[in-house]
């Protein structure tokens, strides 16, 4: 496979929309570990593939325990991250 | 009349002194001794006779060219001077990493650097691929499921010391953890996530 940036990009959003969804029912299954471990990864990649929005957003979804501010947050980034 | 070489090495040396007329000439278009040997004399042609260093004789036998073995080396010196430096291209990363996208881009980076790559979704791939690979660098992410990068660092350092390896993580960023995977895990380095790719960039010509 030729890795290309315009591949990089489908990748990263793909990874996005995949892990967002996983978010969210994670979210709703109040699973903190698993919570956590996303917004982490979140957090390293959104800065990684040059989104530092993404990842400032996914280390406040790491630090908080309030259920509807992390929805706002995965909204948020879902937002940021979006094609344009 | 010895000529003399007044390099070290005949073989590459083209420029040598007769020792009788003290006229410099070129070895390689010289006639040579057939006793070829590392001290082997040639004959000047501007002297009438010569005498080879090593076998102490008049030399009566010549070769009217270099000797063949002496010619390539010759040629393989002047290949190796006029060889084009290749910059990193054969310098081989192995990227250790539980995220599909962050192998993905890292892969890329590397390989816009001049890195050969090659990636593994976890320690235990990792580890299997190092039994018939032989990266130059080893890139491991901290945190990952079962074994981790730190724990990895450290089982590689136990079997082959010299293989660098650069531990990167968005979780253990502080001084402390920097510390313990530089010492206690043996790490190389020590990579902060999000990856800034000019850093990683230094930190693997510092390293190869």
């Amino acid at each position: 496979m030729k890795l290309t940036p315009e591949l990089l990009r489908v990748k990263f959003q793909e990874g996005l929309e995949r892990r967002t969804a996983e978010l969210f029912t994670l979210i709703d299954a109040g699973d903190a570990d698993g919570i956590y471990r996303a917004f982490h990864s979140l957090a390293g990649i959104g800065g990684t593939f040059g989104f530092p929005e993404v990842t400032a957003l996914a280390r406040e979804g790491e630090a908080t325990r309030d259920r509807d501010r992390q929805r706002t947050l995965v909204r948020r980034i879902i937002a940021t991250a979006a094609p344009r | 009349m010895v000529a003399m070489p007044l390099e070290e090495t005949p073989a590459v040396a083209c420029r040598v002194q007769c020792l009788q007329c003290a006229q410099p000439f070129d070895a390689m278009s010289a006639p040579w001794c057939r006793c070829v040997t590392k001290t082997i004399s040639l004959a000047c042609p501007q002297c009438a006779f010569c005498l080879c260093k090593a076998s102490q004789a008049a030399v009566t036998s010549f070769w009217f060219h270099a000797p063949q073995p002496l010619i390539e080396r010759r040629r393989a010196e002047q290949r190796r001077r006029a060889a084009p430096r290749m910059r990193i291209a054969t310098k081989m990363v192995l990227i250790v990493d539980d995220d599909e996208e962050i192998r993905l881009i890292a892969e890329y980076a590397l390989q816009e650097m001049g890195y050969a790559t090659a990636t593994a979704n976890s320690a235990a791939a990792a580890l299997a691929m190092l039994q018939s690979m032989r990266p130059d660098i080893i890139l491991t992410d901290a945190l990952m499921p079962k074994t981790d990068g730190r724990e990895l660092c450290r089982l590689v350092k136990e079997r082959d010391p010299s293989l660098k390896v650069v531990v990167m993580t968005s979780l253990y960023t502080g001084t402390r953890y920097r510390n313990e995977a530089l010492s206690r895990f043996r790490a190389d380095e020590y990579l902060a996530k999000p990856i800034d790719f000019a850093k990683l960039q230094k930190i693997l010509e510092k390293l190869v």
